[in-house]
């Protein structure tokens, strides 16, 4: 298994690459430049690194909520003890059930 | 449209066979979601379902996405702390939905809706959710909390419905 999925990796090297062209003001350049030559790295890693590092945590949030207060609370009492259901919730179920897309 | 004429819709998973270029709701965002590529590579890879309400199979009168997602309260007083586990917790997230626009105005949304809540009730039976949540981008607001959907204090177009009342509705 693991020797085939090696194999499988040597003969479809991930070699595909995209391009982005962006368009950006001389100063953000210059200090996007800049902090590259700082750590190191080249402008093209500099910028794939800290957007994708930004992208993943912006994934992340929208896959998980973090409620805090009052949220936290809300939410955990609207669970335990939700309201009654209303006119319109009461209505709609019962035209769904009517419509025969009740299955 | 008189309700009658609602028994020739049928909801079906989003497939090949769907014109979705044809698609059209009004909001940029929604439209570009289901007729470019976002979709399918979703559906693809699972990170979310996505149903369509058709009457031929083909033409799209709307659609929407259910996705899983977690919801970690923080700080919660004791007396909740207690009855909830200390870790996010099982929802289902309502992620898009939208009416093509030869189709708006004939409470298509109210029956995309109580679908989307049928199925996430049902899937509720199988993995835990306590409830169906949304994160409506434009305008869709109003139609959530028309329909009991509770915002959030400090994310107002976050949205939830406890997964219970969905009980009720369905149970």
């Amino acid at each position: 298994m693991a020797v085939s999925r090696a194999r499988m990796r040597k003969e479809v090297p991930n070699t595909a690459r995209e391009r982005i062209d962006i368009r950006l003001r001389p100063q953000q350049k210059a200090s996007i430049e800049r902090a590259a030559y700082l750590k190191g790295l080249t402008v093209t890693d500099f910028i794939v690194q800290h957007a994708l590092e930004n992208a993943q945590r912006t994934i992340r949030e929208h896959e998980t909520w973090t409620l805090e207060q009052p949220d936290a609370e809300l939410f955990a009492e609207a669970l335990m003890n939700p309201s009654s259901l209303g006119l319109r919730l009461a209505n709609a179920v019962r035209r769904h059930k009517g419509s025969q897309l009740h299955r | 449209m008189r309700a009658k004429d609602k028994q020739d819709y049928f909801f079906e998973p989003l497939g090949e066979q769907h014109d979705r270029a044809a698609f059209s709701c009004g909001v940029e965002a929604l439209d570009s979601y289901f007729r470019g590529d976002t979709i399918r590579q979703d559906v693809g890879r699972k990170t979310a379902n996505a149903f369509v309400l058709t009457r031929d199979g083909k033409s799209v009168a709307g659609f929407y996405t259910l996705s899983p997602i977690s919801i970690l309260s923080v700080d919660l007083p004791v007396r909740l702390a207690k009855k909830l586990p200390n870790r996010p917790i099982g929802a289902t997230l309502l992620g898009r939905m939208a009416v093509t626009r030869a189709y708006q105005g004939q409470r298509l949304g109210e029956l995309l809706l109580t679908d989307a809540l049928h199925k996430a009730w049902q899937a509720s039976k199988l993995v835990s959710s306590w409830a169906v949540v949304a994160d409506p981008k434009t305008g869709a607001r109003e139609f959530y909390i028309k329909y009991e959907f509770i915002p959030l204090v400090t994310q107002p177009n976050r949205l939830f419905l406890p997964m219970k009342k969905v009980d009720l509705m369905f149970g």
